[in-house]
């Protein structure tokens, strides 16, 4: 019959023999403790700023997916327009998948008030027909939202640059379909704030209705945005939207914007790398106390095999001590940077950066994000390295001769 | 479990164990031949570095010959992988060392039960038994003292409580007497001997003291690794 | 030998595994810490130079309204002169004129930034004019001649040649109209460029949008990034008697490029810091065990008389011989990857475009310099000799007597 060694009573040694030592065990389980807090918290940090900056892009470009004339994207000219009036499309648009959708009039145009000039975006939406979603990522500090054949909506920005007020007129100068320039003298009826301040400059939005009359577009647009209920569902509906309208190029968010989605994957590749170098540096210093801990205990290895203990419960009573060890960090880590991350549940604010921030397409607060899976991925990386760096260490002492061990000196 | 007795005899033949300290040989067993029948009580004895240690690890499957043959019921133990070595030392011999018994951060009784729950008694039985044991061999109210904080004496009391507890075939003792005063001693050697005769224990017991002979129903004498005397060929 | 560093020598090498395993933890550490640090220091260097090098420049002169309001009417009524002050002493130094205007072809039209330039000098203050694909670049004897970029081109259905009508208001706020002739098509890759300036000569500039003899500002640039501050200074007291100038330095002219720099510092400083802690308590480890383990030696040594500080001494040299082990390693090794790497450069997949956005070139290279090499190694030693006073105060507090009697 052989040797019988429940679970319990290893676990029950390792703690013991943990304890033995005290101070170097604290010391590893801090080292663990700090790491793991560390490493959860700079995931749950990074987290916050990639879906931010993926939020922030969906909401700039907008939409989740975009439909254009298949030109339309290298040469986003007035001409590259198309008829929305398509009942097959009009019917997936209608879908349940299709969170919100809004069609859009996009031209370049010189803006003047009395004082200066500028180049802006003009983006003409049917202000009766969508919701807020049309305006992409803007807050309206002043005046009101559009309505239809109303006036313009210009950024904060913007106004300042111009040199002009809420209520004041300013006059647009664009080519219109027919190649001639085309003029319109409107009210500015509101004032918005963006989280990027490059937008807030450049981009000002007219009521569709409007701009169509104005520009001889009729019931032609530019693009349709897109707002999905799942992300997952992107690419579904994407080719569902593409087969009602196979003339017309219907891109996903990550198409449009590739750099993104590398940024995403390479940022998420990065925090793995960082991971396991920061634990297989620790790894050294865990094996070093395991290494120690069996040296100290040669004796007493002898002893156990003489008894009549196994090899490889030898084996398995080193390694529970690495992974007691290991359990205290994580817990201890778990639970510091749960509660850092619940403290800053609501944002840091990072303003001092905004303009830097910016440049990548991240707004000035980030929340973090705190995703179970990231903290069971960060735990089982830590124990896996852990009882793996703990194989040498165990092996040999389950080589130990009984004999030597018990007589060393 | 079932003991047949007959299956434990010891036989050694031609027993030899050198080892290398520096450029020296040191010769630890020379051509040691013994039979052991099951029951016997045997005093090992001899000065030190005579080769008695030695000796008794080598039945206990502990130590591996340079040379010779060492069977336990026919078996020769050579031929079991380090694994079946484990079983047979757990099942059916209990070890008393000369120095170094007891895990130190079990306390006296889990020692004593560790053993045990190797064997996979129970819980509750293991408990009982041990502190039977604990009391036997006069240590109640210190079970749960830790060996640090046990005298000499006392350690060694626990390792021969954990020693006995599992009733195996064969005890093998390296001085177990050495740190005892005399009443202590001769309760401990009469426990030995009880339990020779209820069960058919085999006793091998290295040791120096005169006591042990008086117990002992055969009495071999080592030097420089050799069997020098040995009362049962006379 | 001196007898003490002899004998923290062979202390050192009493557990050969566990100086080796300590060792190893630092020299990986070490290793990371040098090659991240040198990657990060080259991205940022070229990120630095490719942008400023294209257009901005590492320092302006302008009016001190124009940074935060450029309006054509901030502008420097002797820039010029200023310029021309520059470059007597050796400055590169360039003057340019800035205002808006909607740039329309015979079937297109956009809004654009419309750079005047002192067309024999913008090179060397930007390399905007090397990136010419098609044509020439602007000269004197073609009046009203204008360079766009390829992108504006395709926008604007222009090629060498096409004439572009130019509509805007001048610095007076009267009207500005002309007609302009493409004579060179320029592609920088930068897509901010691109897609908003073209070029035309300073003095025409000038007569368009009504300057006068005034400039936006005067671009000037530096030999290397690490002058630019002393570069200020001299410029400073070259332009010091002008009322209403402001040198403005890079970090003002592109305030997102510094701290898209310093934020993207701040995450990896966390884990550089989170990476020397997990060393330090290594070594911290290590020598916790080695005065655990020689408490009875300790014991003997100041029975015999030794002063525990002596042996505090002793402690500290045997952690400085440790922590030199992994940093001698550590830098040689990273050294070495360094200087393998900043010669090939690294590159993997999909970074060119996400590098692009950067102003980064599709591969790195790491920057090899003894400040970036030597910060991290030299962190973690300091670290670790701190940490051993742990220990070292342990020591302190040995009696004799109790050292001895202690298993």
């Amino acid at each position: 019959m052989s040797a019988k060694l429940p679970m319990r009573t290893m676990l029950s040694l390792a703690s013991r023999n943990l304890l033995r030592n005290k101070e170097r065990s604290a010391i590893m389980a801090g080292s663990l403790t700090i790491a793991v807090a560390a490493m959860i918290f700079l995931i749950a940090m990074m987290r916050g700023m990639m879906g931010d900056m993926q939020t922030q892009t969906i909401k700039g470009l907008p939409g989740d997916i975009q439909i254009h004339h298949p030109t339309y994207r290298n040469d986003p000219d007035i001409e590259y327009h198309f008829s929305p009036t398509n009942e097959h499309l009009r019917s997936v648009l209608n879908s349940p998948l299709i969170r919100a959708w809004s069609e859009r009039i996009k031209v370049n145009a010189m803006i003047s008030s009395e004082r200066a000039n500028r180049g802006v975006e003009i983006i003409a939406f049917n202000p009766a027909q969508e919701g807020r979603d049309a305006y992409g990522n803007i807050n309206l500090i002043d005046g009101q939202w559009l309505e239809q054949g109303s006036g313009i909506i210009v950024g904060k920005a913007l106004l300042e640059k111009l040199e002009t007020d809420l209520g004041k007129r300013v006059v647009l100068m664009t080519r219109a379909l027919d190649g001639n320039t085309a003029e319109i003298g409107l009210p500015i009826i509101g004032v918005y704030r963006a989280e990027m301040r490059a937008s807030e400059e450049s981009q000002i939005y007219i009521a569709l209705d409007k701009a169509q009359h104005w520009l001889g577009l009729d019931s032609y647009i530019h693009e349709i945005a897109i707002y999905v209920n799942d992300q997952q569902q992107l690419s579904t509906i994407q080719s569902q939207l593409q087969q009602a309208r196979p003339d017309l190029e219907v891109m996903r968010w990550d198409e449009l914007i590739p750099y993104l989605s590398t940024m995403l994957k390479t940022s998420d590749a990065m925090i793995t790398v960082l991971i396991v170098i920061v634990f297989v540096t620790l790894s050294f210093g865990l094996v070093n106390t395991l290494v120690m801990a069996i040296f100290e205990r040669t004796k007493e290895i002898g002893l156990m095999l003489a008894l009549g203990l196994k090899p490889l419960q030898i084996s398995l009573l080193i390694m529970s001590e690495m992974l007691v060890l290991l359990l205290c960090g994580l817990f201890l880590g778990d639970i510091i940077a749960s509660s850092i991350l619940y403290l800053l549940r609501d944002g840091i604010d990072l303003s001092q950066f905004a303009d830097g921030l910016a440049m990548m397409g991240v707004s000035a607060s980030l929340t973090p994000i705190f995703k179970l899976d990231d903290i069971i991925l960060c735990n089982s990386i830590v124990i896996l390295l852990g009882l793996a760096s703990s194989l040498i260490p165990a092996w040999k002492a389950s080589h130990l001769k009984p004999i030597e061990a018990l007589y060393r000196d | 479990m079932t003991k047949d007795s007959s299956l434990y005899a010891v036989q050694c033949r031609n027993l030899c164990r050198h080892y290398q300290q520096g450029e020296q040989t040191i010769m630890g067993l020379d051509n040691v031949n013994i039979d052991i029948q099951d029951g016997e009580f045997i005093c090992l004895t001899g000065p030190s570095g005579s080769g008695k240690t030695t000796l008794l690890n080598h039945l206990g499957g502990l130590d591996t010959p340079n040379s010779g043959e060492l069977s336990i019921a026919g078996q020769s133990l050579s031929n079991l992988t380090p694994s079946e070595l484990s079983d047979l030392r757990l099942n059916n011999i209990g070890f008393v060392f000369q120095s170094y018994n007891l895990i130190p951060v079990l306390s006296a009784i889990e020692n004593i039960e560790f053993i045990l729950m190797m064997q996979g008694v129970g819980k509750q039985r293991r408990g009982q038994q041990a502190l039977a044991m604990l009391n036997e061999v006069g240590l109640q109210g210190l079970e749960h003292r830790r060996p640090a904080e046990l005298s000499g004496g006392q350690q060694q009391r626990v390792a021969v409580a954990r020693a006995i507890v599992s009733q195996p075939a064969l005890v093998l003792a390296d001085e177990p007497t050495a740190n005892l005063d005399s009443v202590t001693a001769e309760q401990l050697l009469a426990l030995f001997q009880n339990l020779n005769k209820k069960l058919n224990t085999t006793f091998v017991i290295a040791s120096h003291d005169p006591r042990v002979q008086n117990y002992a129903t055969r009495l071999i004498r080592m030097q420089d690794g050799k069997i020098i005397e040995d009362s049962a060929s006379e | 030998m001196n007898l003490t560093l002899s004998l923290a020598w062979r202390n050192v090498w009493r557990h050969k595994r566990r100086t080796w395993l300590t060792t190893s933890a630092m020299t990986l550490c070490n290793v990371v810490l040098i090659f991240m640090m040198s990657l990060q220091a080259g991205s940022y260097l070229s990120m630095i130079n490719n942008t400023l090098s294209m257009f901005s420049g590492h320092l302006q002169v302008q009016h001190p309204q124009y940074l935060n309001d450029p309006k054509p009417r901030y502008a420097i009524t002797n820039a010029i002169h200023i310029a021309d002050t520059l470059r007597k002493q050796g400055i590169n130094a360039s003057t340019r004129g800035i205002g808006f205007a909607l740039i329309s072809s015979e079937t297109r039209a956009k809004p654009m930034q419309v750079i005047g330039v002192e067309e024999q000098f913008e090179a060397t203050v930007s390399n905007i004019p090397g990136t010419l694909r098609k044509g020439n670049y602007l000269t004197s004897d073609n009046p009203y001649g204008v360079v766009i970029s390829e992108l504006a081109a395709t926008l604007l259905h222009a090629d060498i040649g096409s004439e572009l009508t130019l509509l805007g208001s001048g610095q007076d706020d009267s009207f500005a109209a002309s007609i302009l002739t493409v004579t060179g098509i320029y592609d920088s890759g930068m897509s901010d460029i691109d897609r908003n300036m073209i070029f035309i000569r300073l003095e025409d500039f000038q007569d368009i949008f009504s300057f006068g003899k005034s400039a936006s500002q005067v671009v000037i640039t530096s030999e290397s990034i690490f002058d630019v501050e002393s570069l200020a200074k001299r410029v400073d007291a070259l332009i010091g008697k002008e009322q209403n100038l402001a040198v403005v330095e890079w970090n003002d002219l592109v305030p997102g490029l510094k701290q898209a720099i310093q934020s993207d510092m701040m995450s990896a400083l966390f884990i550089y810091l989170v990476l020397i802690i997990v060393v330090v308590f290594s070594v911290l480890n290590n020598q916790l065990m080695a005065v655990l383990e020689r408490q009875r030696e300790y014991g003997i040594l100041i029975a015999l008389g030794v002063r525990p500080n002596k042996l505090l001494f002793l402690l500290l040299m045997e952690t400085t011989i440790l922590v030199m082990l992994g940093l001698i390693i550590g830098v040689t090794l990273g050294t070495a990857i360094v200087e393998y790497t900043a010669n090939v450069g690294i590159a993997f997949e999909g970074m060119e475009e996400m590098n692009a956005k950067f102003n980064l070139p599709a591969r790195i290279f790491p920057a090899l310099h003894p400040l970036v090499i030597l910060a991290g190694p030299l962190l973690v030693a300091l670290g670790s000799i701190l940490a051993t006073l742990y220990p070292a105060f342990k020591l302190q507090r040995l009696s004799p007597l109790a050292s001895r009697y202690k298993a």
